[in-house]
């Protein structure tokens, strides 16, 4: 890959620039800067985001330590699962206080990123 | 008598085997590479003269498995095993397990290795030759209850360490005594995969504290070299990030102070080989925290100020064989920086980014050094540690040194996987970093929930727009087949694959 002139209002710009899947990698102004090339949709709950009661796998790895069971009371921001990746360890935390109300995922299991691990019912508000 | 080294195996992978098989090559030494089945699309396979499968990915499986690493080396008839930094490297049973098969191990003995991997006879014979040390409990009895009891004794913050290796892996700190059992807990865990051992150790947490360590070198004669410090306090989750010789927090009378602690404690332990004496500074006091008998991830900065290197230093005296520097040559010159890319995603604080890699740039030029395993194509594995480059810099003054680190990380340029350099390029842009006042509360001071991404800029944003859309570069012609990219990376020849 070469380095590509740009010229954008009058000034001139070296980038890389490269479409890998659906991400457009681009490295401009000393930056690397990934972009989603995908049509804009609502989230579908990948990569960690999705919504407020569900624990996703924030990137490929192994599961170590499962420490809830279905049907236990948690509170915000305890820790439900601990997994491993590169060798270092990671806490996923509850996003809200509630019950457990399933676990899809066991000790010792490789999961991908965005992988559904725990959802909770979240608690009443009061 | 000089001992004959013809074939070198290599029990290690990444970048560092990379270094190994150079240094060997430079030497006219064969090498064979030890790896897992997930490591034979990498540099180091394409560079070795020969490969011996040791294992699955895992890696006490293979890395970590002595056993397998012992048969590969028989089997190829290797002479030598260096292993590099992190997996066997400082662990006693394997250099002993190399003595016995009349395998030269590339290091220290086996009993320096336990000497030093013991925390407390570490620290014994620190104490005996009246070196300064840092208040902590390493007994036995590990039961929950009793490491409760002496956090509190020696008082908090206190931190809980893997017993089995240096690193930053397995370290954690108790603030409050709430969190001192799931700390515990935690750190055993990571303690037992990554050492084989769940021991732990506590010690008091020095909380503004630089990190400063001396490269030590025993010689084949006995003799004792200190090869200056080097300043690691820019940490995260006690591991390095950005590491340079010399500290700019010493002065001429601290360092040979220091130096002189440093050289006591290897002589008294007749060391032999690349070593390394890690003390903790604050307020003009310092105290020995550890001694890493192997090389480090970050001796490149020392070989960058002093004109040597280490790899053969370690290998020629292994065979029994003099050095090519002496004393009066070891004079530093001018200001050496690394920093270390890490695959993550520097605004999700840090989580792993892994898969293939299909774009490298790396914009070489007088002063600047690339330790790297990789190649364009090769893919990132969640198996291994996430380090996949170091970057190194050496100009004439620290100052120098931190603008050509920042013009290099501008041009350096992975696709496929994130990189940490926009934290890097963060960091070197710190005031207190600039300063060199940074202590290793650093990151935890001034970046504790990493970095957030910038929105682009009108003038780049239309650019960007015209990329995506685009008449001015198709993105057609921009798409990578990374098989081109192999061939045509610009930095890397292409070995064998």
């Amino acid at each position: 890959m070469r380095k590509q002139n740009v010229v954008v209002d009058g000034v001139k710009k070296e980038v890389y620039a490269a479409l890998i899947g659906a991400e457009l990698w681009v490295h401009i102004d000393g930056e690397t800067r990934l972009l989603d090339m995908r049509p804009k949709k609502k989230s579908t709950g990948t990569g960690g985001a999705g919504s407020s009661n569900e624990i996703h796998s924030p990137m490929p790895g192994r599961i170590l330590k499962v420490n809830h069971k279905v049907g236990e009371l948690v509170k915000e921001r305890q820790v439900l699962v601990v997994m491993e990746a590169m060798k270092m360890e990671y806490s996923l935390e509850s996003p809200c206080a509630g019950v457990v109300e399933f676990v899809k995922c066991s000790e010792g299991q490789q999961v991908e990123l965005g992988q559904l691990l725990v959802r909770l019912k979240p608690s009443e508000k009061k | 008598m000089a001992r004959r080294i013809e074939k070198v195996a290599i029990a290690n992978r990444g970048e560092v085997a990379v270094r190994i098989i150079r240094a060997c090559q430079e030497l006219g030494i064969r090498t064979v590479l030890l790896h897992s089945s997930a490591d034979t699309q990498t540099l180091a396979y394409r560079l070795a003269d020969e490969k011996v499968l040791i294992g699955e990915p895992e890696t006490a499986k293979s890395y970590l498995n002595i056993e397998n690493n012992i048969h590969g080396a028989l089997s190829a008839g290797a002479d030598a095993i260096h292993p590099g930094f992190g997996f066997l490297s400082e662990n006693g049973d394997f250099a002993e397990a190399c003595e016995k098969t009349r395998i030269q191990f590339i290091g220290p003995t086996a009993d320096s290795i336990r000497l030093f991997g013991d925390k407390i006879s570490a620290k014994n014979l620190v104490q005996k030759i009246g070196g300064p040390t840092i208040p902590g409990y390493d007994g036995i009895d590990q039961s929950d209850e009793v490491l409760i009891q002496k956090m509190k004794e020696i008082g908090l913050p206190v931190m809980v360490k893997a017993s089995g290796g240096g690193g930053g892996r397995g370290l954690r700190v108790v603030r409050e005594i709430e969190q001192a059992l799931p700390t515990i807990q935690a750190a055993r865990r990571e303690a037992k995969n990554a050492f084989g051992s769940d021991q732990v150790f506590l010690e008091k947490y020095l909380d503004r504290a630089k990190h400063i360590e001396f490269q030590i070198f025993g010689d084949a004669t006995g003799k004792v070299y200190s090869l200056f410090e080097r300043e690691c306090s820019v940490q995260r989750r006690h591991q390095k990030i950005i590491e340079e010789s010399l500290s700019p927090a010493l002065d001429d009378v601290l360092r040979r102070k220091m130096s002189k602690v440093a050289i006591e404690i290897a002589e008294t332990a007749k060391y032999r080989g690349a070593g390394t004496v890690e003390f903790l500074l604050q307020d003009g006091e310092f105290y020995f925290m550890e001694m890493n008998t192997r090389l480090q991830v970050e001796h490149p900065v020392t070989e960058c100020v002093l004109g040597i290197d280490l790899v053969k230093a370690q290998i020629l005296t292994a065979m029994d064989q003099g050095l090519l520097w002496n004393e009066n040559e070891l004079v530093p010159r001018g200001h050496a920086i690394e920093c270390r890319v890490y695959a993550e995603d520097p605004y999700k604080n840090g989580i792993p980014s892994t898969g293939p890699l299909h774009f490298i740039h790396l914009p070489h030029a007088p002063g600047r050094r690339f330790e790297i395993g990789v190649e364009a194509g090769d893919v990132i594995s969640d198996y291994y540690d996430s380090m996949i480059a170091k970057v190194i810099v050496w100009d004439e003054s620290r100052y120098r040194a931190i603008r050509k680190m920042k013009e290099t990380l501008k041009e350096t340029v992975f696709f496929g996987v994130k990189t940490n350099i926009p934290y890097l390029q963060a960091i070197l842009g710190h005031p207190q970093f600039v300063d060199g006042k940074m202590t290793t509360r650093f990151i935890d001071e001034f970046f504790p929930s990493g970095l957030k991404e910038k929105d682009f800029n009108s003038q780049n944003a239309q650019l960007i727009d015209q990329l995506k859309n685009t008449s001015g570069i198709g993105l057609t012609g921009l798409s990578v087949d990374s098989k081109e990219q192999k061939s045509n990376s610009p930095f890397f020849s292409r070995g064998q694959s």
